[in-house]
């Protein structure tokens, strides 16, 4: 194509156009839609713009199937879910099957090899071509790092390879070799492991068999009973565990777009700024609680004229702000019960594991708001990360620094020592809430004030004295 | 003074203290009374003609005045903005920008951009907002915030370095340059007319009529093909404004003559008539506004140069290096607004057109704007201005497509391209990624068309499409609203 070149929008060549919310393109949009046949794999460019554009009825065909996908996706490999930006941006629609020479086996990444194909003007195709066979090399040696069973070579990767190609790619390269190294002399005790296992579940299956077979043996009617509730049992464990996957690699695709975003907002130039961005925004406009702040978002800095580091910023501003005072009203409400019980409970024990089962629930509910709601060994797994976390920024102290600062020492001598012990608690509870959503958020902090454990505190102190003065005068 | 402005070179001893003197008067004034007047901010929008401060400073007003939501303006973001008002505009002798007119013709059913600037014109709006600074909060509102605009044709801005060259010198210039291959054939009927004639004679007025209307054509040919655009000088003579016909205006470059100067001859009347230009024209504009800017945005139509080819770049540059050369940035403080008068403390370079281009290649174009202005913007960063680069579209005429063609998705741009009925898809090419590889000139030079502003533009549910406008206004104004 040269440049200069232009087209008439009912061409069939228009794959797509944003959208954003306006209105001034609706004439435009009758044009376009009303020379485009239903059946078109290629929805109408122009299509009114919908509040929530990937529930939207109108996009609803693509939008399903990009959902699917997605949880495939999810189901399959968490690398896969980089080249989910393009998967769920609901505006730009996916080229039919076969037509784009270089790629999309999958529906999952039909955007995918719009960025490497994409031509410079001034160096000619030849450079482009070399372009997309590394970008492609890449995303090979990055499936073949990351996931050893699982080898479905989606050549969406090649989109994900071409963001980090520039800056990433050697370090990648060697840690990819490192984890290889790693992961080879792990190898035969996971041989072992999974024969031992697989052994088990023989046995198991054998033994539920000639269980059936001696059940049916005494009653055709006990028999059916019992197949019955095996069934049912079976597809709900299979249910509880294809959720459990799917929350796991919820959480490992958020901690990939952190890595991203992370590099986009703070290394000038970085790459994937716009996969990053196109990411998050997809992933939040998926779910009910969010999607209105989301559209509301896409409104206020359509992606055709905001850069994809001010689209973060913005959407750090405008959407995140909102979840963040969630996530900080949860913190605190934890943190004041967990206090509250420890400071009256009469058994330490009982104390210990109230604490920790609010601060699992606090974790999880934390990770819930931002739209990771992880599983329960996903909850674990956050519980890990947040204790490292805190244990490596020498949280624990902190929390009792901030506690003295608070207090004073005279009035923490004053005090009784439950009620102290009850306050530690809460902050060390307060600082695990916070410390979670660190690990959640898809965003660093940067645009929005970081939440302190002080203000936390501040408040905490305050509110549980209240309720304790309270009692006090009911009584 | 060692950081007295070109204009002040040429002007003898006493002229400069009695200057200087009037600057510390005024300065002193203005400090006394500073506390207690409203607060004025005067915003200088700087560009050469065509690059868009009519639109700019049109959408800034309306944007502001609908109390719009702008997610990067902090500002109006945080809802600190309570309301804007146009309110009488302090120079009472200068015609106010027509503002309700330029509106009403991009709203209009069949939208239009306004028409090209041919006067000087001025417009006040006063913003009222919530601070966030302690002690502006402690002061009793409603908080204030006077912004002054004026809109001029950027044709006269090229008069500037006149201040620094008398005609000879400024003559020899010209003459040079119109000798260049690829001005020649536009010069040519002009130079003709000057080779036939004695310079040193006595003239008939008509001669003087006939040469300046010549060098005017000359002028408008090479402005039409975007050649020579830094030396477009006197830039009267494209956009007179009401000296249209004056003698002020009614002279031309000449080589110099040989022998003894006849002092009624035409090389010396056009002296004179020069001189009485730069006096009476250019000195006052500059005086009168372009002295006392607090903050200056400099609008560039680099899109428009690269399409034009390496010269217009080039030439581009010399403009803006040259243009800028006369205003005056740095930090400012209280002591430093008493002795040395006010300085540009905060300077935005944008590169104007950029809905001309897809989303992905904006970094890419004020990237190339910020080596295309490095000189200026290194000599206002050295005096302690605050300095930023940026794509800007005032009002975004066009929107993002991706085009499909063998294989390959191209990022176009749709919109109603001028002189065609129906929007249209367009491929705007790609920037190359530094200025050296744009003053080569690109293999395939991008396309220039003219986007007309799309219908129904007041019926975005969040006002008029823009391209880094709410940035610039965070850098121009963020700090005075805090």
């Amino acid at each position: 194509m040269k440049p200069g070149q232009t087209f008439d929008l009912t061409d069939k060549n228009i794959q797509s156009l944003e959208q954003d919310g306006s209105k001034i393109w609706d004439t435009l949009g009758q044009n376009v839609s009303g020379d485009e046949p239903e059946a078109s794999p290629v929805p109408p460019p122009l299509s009114r713009p919908a509040p929530q554009s990937s529930h939207a009825p109108e996009s609803g065909h693509s939008a399903k199937a990009g959902l699917k996908d997605q949880g495939q996706a999810d189901n399959q490999d968490p690398g896969r879910a980089r080249a989910q930006p393009s998967a769920g941006q609901p505006f730009i629609a996916p080229i039919p099957k076969g037509a784009a020479s270089t790629a999309a086996t999958s529906k999952a990444a039909p955007q995918a090899p719009s960025r490497p194909t994409t031509p410079r003007l001034s160096p000619a195709a030849p450079t482009n071509k070399a372009d997309a066979a590394s970008a492609h090399d890449q995303g090979q040696g990055n499936q073949g790092q990351r996931s050893q069973g699982l080898g479905n070579q989606n050549q969406g990767n090649g989109a994900q390879a071409n963001n980090t190609r520039h800056s990433a790619s050697q370090s990648a390269l060697s840690h990819a070799a490192q984890r290889l190294n790693q992961q080879r002399s792990y190898r035969w005790l996971t041989v072992l492991v999974l024969a031992l296992a697989a052994l088990f579940v023989l046995l198991l299956l054998v033994d539920t068999l000639t269980g059936l077979a001696w059940l049916f043996g005494i009653s055709r009617a006990l028999g059916l009973l019992a197949s019955l509730l095996l069934a049912t049992a079976l597809a709900s464990l299979g249910i509880l565990l294809g959720r459990e996957w799917r929350a796991l690699a919820r959480m490992s695709r958020q901690r990939h777009l952190r890595q991203l975003t992370e590099a986009a907002l703070f290394e000038t130039g970085a790459p994937g700024a716009n996969e990053a961005m196109l990411a998050v925004e997809a992933s939040y406009a998926k779910q009910d609680e969010t999607a209105w702040l989301v559209a509301q978002f896409r409104e206020l800095a359509p992606q055709d004229a905001y850069s994809a580091v001010d689209r973060l910023e913005v959407f750090e501003r405008e959407v995140l702000r909102k979840l963040d005072s969630q996530a900080v009203d949860l913190i605190e409400e934890n943190a004041r019960n967990t206090a509250i019980i420890t400071t009256i409970s009469p058994f330490a024990l009982f104390d210990a594991l109230f604490t920790l089962w609010r601060n699992l629930r606090m974790i999880r509910q934390v990770a819930t708001v931002y739209g990771v709601a992880p599983g329960f060994w996903g909850s674990l797994r956050l519980l890990r990360q947040v204790f490292a976390n805190v244990l490596l920024t020498g949280g624990l102290e902190a929390a009792d620094g901030a506690l003295n600062q608070l207090l004073g020492g005279s009035l923490t001598a004053k005090l009784s020592t439950k009620l102290s012990e009850g306050l530690v608690n809460g902050m060390l509870s307060a600082r695990l809430g916070l410390a979670a959503m660190d690990q959640c958020r898809p965003l660093p902090f940067k645009h929005n004030r970081r939440p302190r454990l002080s203000d936390i505190g501040a408040r905490l102190v305050g509110s549980v004295r209240k309720s304790i003065m309270k009692g006090k005068d009911q009584r | 003074m060692e950081t007295a402005p070109p204009l002040l070179h040429s002007a003898s001893v006493l002229q400069r203290s009695s200057a200087g003197l009037g600057a510390l008067v005024s300065g002193v004034r203005e400090q006394i009374t500073a506390p207690f007047a409203e607060p004025t901010l005067r915003l200088g929008v700087t560009g050469l003609s065509r690059s868009g401060k009519t639109v700019f400073i049109t959408a800034l007003v309306h944007n502001i005045l609908t109390g719009r939501r702008f997610p990067l303006f902090q500002a109006s973001a945080q809802g600190r903005l309570t309301a804007a008002v146009l309110r009488p505009q302090p120079n009472l002798d200068l015609p106010r920008f027509a503002y309700e007119a330029n509106i009403d013709g991009l709203l209009s059913p069949q939208p239009l951009w306004p028409e090209s600037t041919w006067r000087l014109s001025q417009l006040r709006l006063t913003i009222s907002y919530r601070p966030t600074n302690l002690i502006k909060r402690a002061m009793p509102g409603p908080h204030l915030l006077n912004l002054d605009l004026i809109d001029y044709p950027g044709e006269w801005l090229l008069d500037l370095p006149l201040l620094t060259m008398d005609f000879a010198d400024w003559s020899d210039q010209v003459l040079a340059a119109a000798k260049h291959p690829t001005r020649a054939t536009y010069a040519k009927p002009w130079l003709d007319a000057l080779g036939q004639m004695d310079l040193n004679t006595t003239q008939d007025e008509r001669a003087y009529i006939e040469l300046a209307r010549l060098y005017t054509n000359y002028l408008r040919a090479c402005r039409q093909k975007n050649l020579m655009i830094a030396q477009l000088q006197p830039g009267r003579f494209l956009m007179p404004g009401d000296l249209e016909g004056s003698p002020s205006l009614t002279f031309c470059p000449l080589p110099r003559p040989r022998g003894s100067l006849n002092k009624s001859g035409f090389f010396a009347t056009c002296a004179l008539r020069y001189e009485a230009y730069k006096r009476h024209v250019v000195r006052p504009f500059f005086r009168d506004h372009f002295s006392k800017l607090d903050r200056q945005i400099v609008l560039t139509d680099l899109l428009g140069a690269a399409a034009a080819g390496p010269a217009a770049v080039e030439d581009l540059q010399t403009a803006l290096t040259t243009v800028l050369q006369a205003f005056r940035p740095g930090a400012n403080s209280w002591l430093s607004k008493l002795f040395r008068g006010r300085r540009i403390d905060k300077m935005l370079f944008a590169s104007t057109k950029a809905d001309h281009l897809p989303s992905n290649q904006h970094d890419r174009l004020a990237r190339l704007l910020s080596e295309l202005a490095f000189e200026p913007a290194n000599n206002a960063k050295f005096r302690g201005a605050d300095v930023s680069f940026l794509a800007l579209s005032a009002i975004k005429s066009t929107r993002l497509a991706k085009v499909r063609e063998q294989g390959r998705v191209y990022d176009c741009i749709t919109g109603w391209i001028e002189g065609q009925g129906q929007p249209k898809a367009f491929y705007p090419g790609e920037l190359p990624d530094s200025l050296a590889e744009l003053k080569r000139g690109i293999d395939a030079p991008l396309a220039q068309v003219r986007f007309l502003p799309p219908p129904n533009l007041d019926q975005e549910p969040q006002g008029l499409p823009h391209i880094g406008l709410d940035r610039s206004l965070d850098f121009l104004l963020g700090d005075l609203l805090s």
